[in-house]
């Protein structure tokens, strides 16, 4: 065997210098985080063994929202349970709803359908006429992580906040999170995912915030939204994916992706196109709003596709809706649920948005 | 405590760019190298009590690095985006260092995970293959395999005589 000098050169050159940084510092500041994780971890579940405790005996209340995780065993202390339709324990979590019987409240669940042929928006039920509690609002974030999201980071994440803030305090909400990419295809032919999908959290109550992404990849301007999206509903036959990890979204609950995203539908051949995947969405009860940032290219392409998704399952304003809460209208009624993200924060107005469109009882 | 803090302050003040430099190559990108070092050195500073020398620390994060690397690969975006087709370098600049990392990088990314790791400790720590498979965590006879598949791989790959130096043979 050689001794690969050409490869120990190689390697040296690459590394050549490394960035200067207070690594010890940031070493000693990561040992004190996930020391403090680790109480909060040990607190939260004590909060947890007290509330039911509480349950059992009678005297406990549940929240839901976003709260934070220090904040739990404030809970403790409601001294009444309330009958508030807020309050409504969550249906339990199915992993895999099946796409023949999955519909949330008020949205007919359509025969799933391989056609490409575009797909009318569901009709909705009329609202029922005795008061009855309001289906729970289960939101799952679906994110664009590639390298053109990068610079939006901050003003995406507000949003994002801002949305479920506002949905835990009018709505029962569970939420979750998961990001999308792309899947490249080689010149010889193969193909790698960016990853093209990966859930971060599934839908649940206090779902808590986005975590730090990874951004990068993507390569091109299109991305793998229909896949992301067929993954979020459990399709294992979408490419790169195994089904595995979808959103989770309850039986009973108002099913909605928010897509987080600046760019247009990839149309390649391995991807799903937009009418297949508006079906696959309608069958599984899941409508599609997106939150979006500003293209990087080819704005009305992108602007078009998120209205499909919007329009083809059902998700337009009820009445008119000011997104960003500067006072001005974004949408009039029957607008696809499509809003810019471009300053940050201020987002409730398109939680509102979602609440009035999917909203059947209070 | 403080001393012990003082003494891994040194350490890493006297080992901390070979670690981050070692990380590039295991990940391929600065911002993740950064990382991984930092959870690497976190993990060490957590043992610090147990490890009684300096070189014993060193080795300790190195191996921390080595298995961090590894796993986050498997389920992470793994940042770097391999390509088929190599870059294309023709001529030296200013900037060869920067087109050796893009190079070496994209090479690296076409191994896999454990592949990258042995190269990494092998050619750029220059640790034994006794070493690297304590690093690893894995058998001798593993790292000779692995090693094996990797340079055939590396060797194989056209980017090459666009960054060595004329002559130098592989």
């Amino acid at each position: 065997m050689t001794d690969e000098r050409w490869l120990r050169d190689a390697l040296r050159r690459a590394a050549s210098e490394a960035p200067a940084r207070d690594r010890a510092g940031a070493a000693l500041a990561l040992v004190t985080r996930r020391r403090r994780q680790r109480v909060v971890a040990v607190s939260c579940t004590a909060a947890v063994a007290v509330v039911a405790a509480a349950v059992v005996t009678g005297g406990g209340a549940a929240t839901t929202g976003l709260e934070p995780v220090a904040t739990a065993p404030a809970t403790t202390t409601a001294p009444e349970p309330t009958a508030s339709p807020v309050t409504t324990p969550s249906p339990e979590r199915s992993e895999t709803p099946s796409p023949a019987t999955a519909s949330p409240t008020g949205r007919p669940a359509a025969t799933p359908s391989t056609t490409t042929a575009p797909v009318a928006p569901p009709e909705r039920s009329p609202a029922p006429s005795s008061p009855a509690p309001a289906p729970a609002f289960d939101v799952y974030f679906l994110v664009d992580a590639t390298g053109s999201m990068h610079p939006h980071d901050a003003t995406m994440r507000t949003a994002v906040t801002d949305v479920a803030e506002r949905l835990g305090e009018v709505t029962t909400l569970r939420h979750g999170f998961a990001t999308f990419r792309d899947i490249v295809v080689n010149e010889d032919g193969t193909q790698y995912g960016d990853p093209v999908y990966e859930r971060i959290a599934a839908v649940r109550a206090n779902g808590g915030r986005l975590p730090k992404l990874d951004y990068g990849g993507g390569g091109d301007d299109p991305e793998a939204h229909t896949v992301g999206l067929r993954s979020a509903i459990g399709r294992a036959d979408a490419p790169w994916t195994d089904g595995k990890t979808p959103a989770g979204f309850g039986e009973d609950a108002n099913r909605i992706v928010v897509l987080v995203t600046n760019a247009e539908v990839n149309r390649g051949d391995q991807h799903p196109t937009i009418a297949e995947t508006v079906a696959d969405l309608n069958a599984a009860g899941v409508a599609v709003a997106t939150l979006l940032l500003p293209p990087v290219a080819n704005d009305d392409t992108v602007r078009s596709d998120m209205a499909e998704f919007a329009e083809g399952t059902g998700a337009v304003a009820a009445r008119d809706a000011d997104c960003d809460g500067d006072g001005r209208i974004d949408l009039r009624r029957g607008d696809p649920l499509v809003c810019d993200v471009n300053s940050s924060g201020g987002y409730a107005g398109f939680a509102d948005a979602l609440v009035a469109r999917f909203r059947t009882a209070s | 405590m403080e001393d012990a803090e003082a003494a891994f302050r040194e350490l890493v003040a006297g080992r901390g760019d070979a670690l981050a430099r070692t990380a590039f190559l295991l990940t391929g990108d600065w911002a993740k190298a950064e990382d991984l070092v930092q959870s690497a050195l976190a993990t060490t500073w957590a043992h610090w009590r147990s490890l009684r020398e300096p070189g014993a620390a060193e080795a300790y994060t190195r191996r921390c690095m080595a298995r961090l690397a590894t796993s986050w690969w498997r389920r992470k975006w793994r940042g770097e985006v391999p390509t088929a087709e190599l870059p294309d370098l023709t001529g030296r600049s200013p900037y060869d260092d920067v087109d050796v990392a893009r190079v070496v990088t994209a090479a690296l990314a076409q191994l896999s995970p454990k592949q990258r790791t042995v190269v990494v400790l092998r050619y750029f720590d220059d640790l034994t293959e006794t070493d690297t498979a304590a690093a690893i965590g894995c058998a001798v006879g593993t790292v000779k395999s692995v090693h094996a598949a990797a340079i055939a791989r590396l060797r194989a790959l056209d980017c090459w005589d666009d960054v060595l130096p004329e002559g130098a043979g592989r």
